[in-house]
């Protein structure tokens, strides 16, 4: 490896040295596993579902797109669309899984302002599904 | 299609005939849009709406929540691909995802109360845009990451260590690759294509909530992710990289797009049949265009992407005044 270069953004990281401390003291890997493995998961889930769903409805001939509402998915539509629709429904709750999972490894490191920070964005999260239920 | 006449609840005039041909060309306009948005570095927003509501002739708010679902999965799969890479800053996202989510549910409100011909309109100018800094392209691809910072910028320093110690330090993060700043906006991350770790503490906060804000709102209106907007506040406004920048963003609009999604959702504008091909397709395009990027110009494929968005933000122009039916 040739001559290396350390950056500071903002000038508050004072050097190196202060900077190697830090990792020692404050890196938590587990943070980046965790979020990693739900988002996998909730990709993974979803594009089998929307797979297999649009399958199921071109093979039944379906040509109708019909819209789902998110709190009527059981409603009686053709079964390869409700399928596509529970496959949305994982994608879209994925992202939101993704911030619970991180709160929770922040709570894990005692990182408090953090912890508030991703709650307020869970909170705006849910107030949209709750908006969302009122429009539904 | 008996079937559909004992749904008229479920029906709020939006449902559209979607064959073989139709979901096949939906599925080919998700790969395009994805290889396009890994190549050239934009959303698939911009290109995903026009051409379902110009050449499939779908509602513009049925396109705009299909475009969401498909930024959505974009997002899942760049941060999964970005979680492990060093270059994701969670606590940068999550404090500036406070002003993005508020943005996006009051666009997504707005986007359903307001004529589909107002978002057409706005949509034709944020094309404009796009078109304009996609023509101007970016270099920074290959720069050292945040290597340059103002002289005097914000007490911006930058030095070069010895080799021995950036060595004990880039080992000292042992198997991660990153890292973050506990109670902190700032962190540090192995940059593996130069051998550099750069660290870094992002600054002026309210620039980057500010444009967050804004870039929510536009997400929740059109659909699109809004990173356009964001990158450049993370690294002009709040000196923070630009690899983190466009990592964090790329995390931030899924979970932006989320907060306007459920409202779509819920609202009865997610046609399934429309969103899945497109979606799918979005995913296998990022994932091929990843993988091809190192061997394609984007600043050519840049400058034919900006005349084809000026093209179509007229075409969706002359749609919202009226002056062109699709």
């Amino acid at each position: 490896m040739g001559p290396a270069e350390a950056t500071t953004t903002g000038g508050t990281v004072d050097g190196m040295s202060e900077a190697a401390r830090l990792f020692d003291q404050r890196a938590d890997p587990r943070t980046n596993t965790l979020v990693k493995a739900v988002l996998r998961a909730g990709l993974g889930l979803s594009m089998i579902l929307l797979v297999v769903g649009l399958v199921v409805q071109l093979a039944r001939g379906e040509e109708l797109a019909l819209p789902v509402k998110m709190f009527k998915l059981f409603a009686p539509h053709p079964v390869g669309e409700q399928i596509m629709g529970v496959g949305v429904l994982v994608l879209t709750l994925t992202p939101a899984l993704g911030v619970l999972s991180v709160v929770l490894s922040w709570a894990r490191e005692r990182d408090r302002t953090y912890v508030l920070v991703g709650f307020a964005v869970v909170c705006v999260l849910f107030t949209s599904v709750a908006v969302g239920f009122g429009f539904g | 299609m008996m079937f559909m006449h004992s749904l008229p609840l479920l029906s709020v005039g939006l449902q559209q005939d979607v064959t073989l041909g139709t979901a096949l060309g939906l599925a080919a306009l998700g790969v395009f849009a994805g290889w396009l948005g890994a190549v050239v570095g934009i959303g698939g927003g911009v290109v995903i709406v026009p051409a379902l509501v110009l050449a499939f002739g779908f509602d513009t708010k049925v396109a705009v929540a299909s475009s969401l679902v498909a930024v959505v999965a974009t997002s899942v799969a760049a941060g999964n691909a970005y979680a492990g890479a060093g270059q994701l800053n969670m606590r940068l996202a999550l404090t500036l995802e406070i002003a993005t989510t508020i943005g996006g549910l009051v666009g997504g409100l707005v986007a359903v109360l307001v004529d589909g011909s107002v978002l057409d309109g706005l949509f034709a100018v944020v094309m404009m845009v796009t078109a304009v800094l996609v023509f101007r392209g970016r270099d920074d691809h290959g720069q050292a990451v945040g290597a340059a910072p103002e002289p005097g910028g914000a007490g911006a320093t930058s030095r070069v260590v010895a080799e021995g110690e950036a060595e004990a330090m880039i080992s000292s993060l042992g198997p991660r690759v990153g890292w973050e700043e506990r109670g902190q906006l700032g962190g540090a991350y192995h940059d593996q294509a130069r051998g550099v770790l750069v660290v870094y503490r992002a600054v002026r906060l309210w620039i980057g909530w500010a444009v967050s804000f804004l870039a929510g709102l536009l997400s929740g209106l059109l659909g699109v992710g809004g990173g356009f907007l964001k990158v450049p506040a993370m690294n002009l406004g709040m000196k923070v990289p630009i690899k983190v920048a466009a990592a964090t963003s790329n995390f931030m609009i899924g979970v932006t797009a989320v907060a306007s999604l459920f409202v779509y959702f819920a609202r009865g504008y997610v046609l399934p049949f429309v969103a899945a091909p497109v979606a799918i397709g979005i995913a296998v395009g990022a994932y091929s265009g990843a993988r091809s990027s190192q061997r394609v110009s984007s600043r050519t494929l840049g400058r034919i992407l900006a005349a084809v968005l000026v093209f179509v933000a007229v075409q969706m122009g002359l749609k919202a005044a009226g002056l062109a039916s699709v």
